[in-house]
């Protein structure tokens, strides 16, 4: 055992196993967890800006399009997420420059950046989990870690089914993303097992719907409230003119809020903001307006 | 020394190069000097010694004219006791969205910012139409209603158009480091908003040619130069950057000018208006560096990320701003109305009169 063990130890050593870092990023995904560990001496920089993204939440949300049984399992660019990024996510996101290392090989487990063909150094967010060696990709893309833990996990993806185009036919969620800072920390940590597929995909429906359904319910009650101020005032006789205003500018925020993410993609909607706060602004310039003009003393 | 009462009404305030300039004159020859000199650049980006000059002025004119604002409302208890909501309730819940901005910085903050940024040009319009009001008054050439709703037309219009045009893209533009989003409104909207402009402008004017060839009233110049500034300002100064950096210290001296004229105008303290000019112009300065370099700082010491810090905070006082100017200067209010249009010229040593 203890030969082993040192032979072992010489092999890592010999053959320069990468230094890993003390982090861990865990990936819970619909079919359980993943745990990677990085490599920072080896590439430092792919290694910064991962930990940087995981951090910031920018893969929460995505997925695992492209699955190749024994190839690859590769995620989407952060950009296809089911919730949006925000502008700060958006702008975190750097390529980043190739750094291969001779001595780290294409294996299962690996951790691969992706990249445009006709750009070695434009690899961004998506990467691929090595489902098997693949020696034709040493030297071409970058390796930046391995899984550590969760190989089950990978067996769970594995089987579920894919198109002509290698595309899973279940969309293959990744929850949310954490860096765990520290060994004891990861100790500490609950890992969820493999599960099968259909229960974790109806785990994160189910957790994304309410999600959604809260912050709409935020809304409406923030316009209920103000409506009923409103209607209070009204009822009362008594400074309905500065409650409506003060509401109209409360309301108009909050729905400036609410919709402005949204108009992006939608010209209609982009219109009815832009003019609707246009509007909102002109109506608000008569709050606490004097009555009508008295004559000018000469 | 108290101001001389002039017996005939003046359109202006100063001096008629004064107020010409400060309304939008110097505006006008600034962009002239910038698109026929080499300080024209065609690369996007302002020169720096025009960004150097800019931030100089920033200090001595727009951050002035901010403070002068709430000096106006806090200092005089007549406004106070108007003006009760304004007083204590916008600044409450302008320090809420403020807040909301600092905790919530991914989902709240870039949207504060973006409400800000579509509020600012609708405010200098308003403040545009508002002294083309003021001086059309002052010089006795009444505006009727359907002469107003062309003139609006056509510079809330250059608001409109301007604003219409940043939105197209849905690309994210940044403000003191934190990004905010575009709208992407479609580009069919510019266009219609240019034919509202355009219109307004050409039956505005047509208004003002039949009223000469019919009565003989010539329309006042100075309000076609704040609508020329105004223009030029929004629709063609935007494709300069080297003068667009300015167009927020054209603002404020429009601003400025009028409401150093109605404070001295309200002097009660018995001080000269040298005097009484220095204290408010030292009050201001203090006021507008308080606001805008050392309010950002205590709340960076805080903890706040100096960026979001200077963002959200600079925000918030412009809307706050936005919201007291539009209040405490109406022209309907007889307060404001009288002391700005009943005949009054400065004292200038070379226009001082005989008693």
């Amino acid at each position: 055992m203890r030969a082993a063990a040192a032979l072992m130890l010489f092999a890592s050593v010999a053959w320069g196993a990468p230094k890993k870092a003390p982090q861990r990023v865990i990936f819970h995904t619909i079919a359980g967890d993943l745990v990677f560990a990085l490599y920072p001496e080896t590439a430092p920089r792919t290694v910064a800006q991962f930990l940087d993204l995981v951090r910031h939440g920018v893969y929460d949300t995505c997925h695992f399009r492209r699955l190749e049984p024994g190839f690859v399992l590769q995620t989407g660019i952060a950009e296809d997420r089911v919730i949006p990024l925000s502008l700060l996510q958006r702008e975190m996101i750097r390529k980043l420059p190739a750094e291969y290392a001779a001595d780290i090989r294409h294996r299962r487990g690996s951790l691969s950046m992706a990249r445009p063909d006709n750009d070695p150094d434009g690899a961004e967010t998506s990467f691929s989990i090595l489902l098997g060696n693949a020696p034709h990709l040493d030297g071409k893309y970058t390796i930046f870690g391995e899984v550590e833990s969760g190989v089950e996990v990978l067996g769970e993806l594995e089987k579920v089914p894919f198109d002509s185009n290698h595309t899973p036919k279940i969309r293959l969620n990744v929850n949310y993303a954490e860096v765990v800072e520290t060994p004891a920390a990861l100790q500490a940590k609950v890992l969820a097992r493999a599960i099968p597929i259909e229960a974790g995909l109806r785990e994160m429906e189910r957790q994304l719907a309410f999600k959604g359904s809260l912050a709409w319910v935020g809304l409406a009650v923030v316009l209920l409230v103000l409506v009923l101020s409103s209607a209070i005032a009204a009822v009362l006789g008594r400074g309905l003119r500065p409650v409506l205003f003060l509401n109209a500018l409360v309301g108009g925020f909050v729905l400036f809020l609410y919709l402005a993410p949204l108009a992006g993609n939608r010209p209609w909607l982009a219109t009815a903001v832009f003019l609707g706060s246009a509007l909102l602004f002109r109506a608000l310039s008569f709050f606490e307006s004097p009555g009508p003009p008295k004559a000018i003393a000469q | 020394m108290p101001p001389t009462q002039a017996a005939p009404s003046r359109w202006y305030f100063v001096h008629p190069a004064v107020d010409l300039c400060c309304a939008g004159g110097l505006s006008l020859l600034a962009f002239g000097a910038a698109m026929m000199s080499p300080w024209y650049s065609e690369s996007g980006l302002a020169l720096p010694n025009a960004l150097v000059f800019a931030g100089f002025l920033q200090w001595i004119i727009n951050w002035p004219h901010f403070s002068a604002t709430s000096f106006r409302l806090l200092s005089h208890a007549e406004n106070r006791r108007e003006f009760p909501l304004t007083t204590f309730v916008i600044p409450t819940l302008v320090g809420t969205g403020i807040l909301s901005s600092l905790y919530w910085s991914e989902t709240v903050a870039p949207y504060f910012i973006k409400f800000f940024m579509l509020w600012s040009p609708y405010h200098f319009t308003a403040q545009s139409l508002g002294i083309s009001l003021l001086y059309a008054r002052r010089a006795g050439y009444g505006i009727s209603m359907n002469e107003r709703r062309a003139l609006s037309a056509f510079l809330y219009g250059t608001f409109l158009v301007s604003t219409a045009r940043a939105e197209v893209s849905v690309t994210a533009q940044s403000y003191y480091g934190i990004t905010y989003p575009g709208l992407g409104v479609p580009s069919e909207l510019v266009t219609i908003l240019s034919t509202v402009m355009y219109g307004g402008g050409a039956l505005f004017l047509l208004f003002a040619l039949l009223r000469f060839l019919k009565k003989g009233e010539t329309l006042p110049g100075i309000i076609v130069i704040v609508a020329a500034a105004q223009f030029v300002w929004f629709v063609v100064g935007y494709y300069s950057p080297s003068f667009y950096v300015f167009v927020p210290a054209f603002h404020s001296l429009q601003y400025l000018l009028i409401a150093w004229v109605m404070e001295l105008k309200e002097n009660r303290s018995g001080r000269g208006d040298g005097k009484v000019t220095a204290v408010w112009s030292l009050i201001n300065f203090l006021g507008g560096a308080s606001l805008f370099w050392a309010l950002p700082k205590v709340v960076h010491a805080l903890g706040v990320p100096q960026e979001l810090a200077a963002a959200v905070l600079i925000s918030g006082v412009q809307i706050h701003h936005f919201f007291v100017d539009g209040v405490i200067w109406k022209l309907r209010n007889p307060r404001v109305a009288n002391p700005l249009t009943v005949g009054w010229k400065m004292p200038l040593p070379s226009a001082r009169r005989a008693a």
